[in-house]
């Protein structure tokens, strides 16, 4: 008996419009910008490993740590973390985005991973190098 | 004449013949109830979330790509709303008498249970986690491939082969106990 209600009920809302499909563009846009988010991500992710690279060699924190518990003090207190702590969160965002993107829920999160780190490698060393760091 | 497939009726709907979604609801709705029921087994409830279904896959249909199975997506989005139910409620008993689908099913075959020990089973089936009943579902009730599971739980095919193993492993332990 509730069958038939189900379909009778269902195709009334949508003749009358109650019920209406939603636009494919709508559905273009979240996957583009679930992309494009992804992409920007990864990009800034880069630049924070880029920065992180440039500040350690600038200030090199290193040189601190022959003398002792209080050169390791200050290589603590001296190591740029915000650079740091920026890229692991972009790593991981970028990791949580692209796994929402398409077919990549097949791939295993290792994977993802991997090709996320692997991105932001490249990207990084590609602007030190192209930016003489 | 050979019958339109559901990816064929889907097109059309796409395309503006939004009067054949009726077309849909006659193939999917026992179907979705069956799965449903398997999942929650709560017969009161499960109409309303056939229902919800229904109406998610009819307001989403344009996310659909027509190049793949249609009976993966929907069922997807039936799990998806199942899901939501079982975390907003506490989850609920399984009915003994699951419905005809589980008469010959490839499960009860598998564990080489007789006929008389399935009330056993659902028991057993009943008290293991929701992420373990729902792959069991799918692939003994649902029949479906480990690629079309892994397109509804949206997780990767090696993963939908260990959560198997797991399960049946799990169910066998509670089985025996």
């Amino acid at each position: 008996m509730k069958n038939k209600e189900i379909k009778k009920e269902l195709m009334q809302k949508i003749k009358t419009g109650k019920v209406v499909m939603k636009p494919k563009w709508e559905f273009k846009l979240k996957e583009w910008g679930t992309e494009g988010i992804g992409l920007v991500a990864v990009a800034v992710a880069a630049v924070a490993l880029t920065a992180l690279y440039y500040f350690i060699k600038i200030y090199d924190p290193r040189e601190w740590l022959p003398f002792g518990q209080i050169g390791w003090q200050i290589f603590l207190e001296d190591f740029p973390y915000y650079w740091l702590i920026l890229n692991l969160f972009l790593v991981c965002a970028g990791v949580w985005l692209w796994s929402r993107v398409g077919q990549n829920y097949k791939k295993t999160r290792g994977g993802l991973a991997l090709a996320v780190v692997g991105g932001v490698l490249l990207l990084s060393i590609g602007l030190i190098l192209f930016r003489g760091l | 004449m050979t019958a339109l497939t559901d990816e064929k009726i889907v097109v059309r709907i796409q395309s503006g013949e939004t009067e054949i979604f009726g077309k849909i609801i006659d193939r999917y709705q026992r179907r979705l109830a069956g799965f449903i029921k398997k999942i929650i087994g709560n017969h009161d409830e499960v109409d309303d979330l056939v229902e919800n279904s229904l109406v998610a896959a009819y307001v989403n249909i344009q996310d659909f790509d027509t190049k793949k199975k249609f009976s993966s997506w929907i069922l997807r989005i039936a799990h998806n709303i199942t899901v939501d139910f079982i975390k907003k409620k506490k989850p609920l008993i399984l009915p003994e008498d699951w419905d005809e689908a589980d008469k010959n099913n490839k499960l009860f075959e598998e564990m080489e249970i007789e006929r008389e020990e399935k009330i056993k089973i659902n028991g057993a089936l009943e008290k293991l986690e929701l992420k373990y009943r729902e792959v069991l579902v799918l692939k003994y009730f649902e029949d479906k491939s480990y690629e079309e599971i892994s397109d509804i739980l949206h997780t990767s095919t090696s993963n939908v082969g260990v959560i198997i193993k797991r399960a049946k492993s799990k169910l066998r332990e509670i089985y025996e106990k």
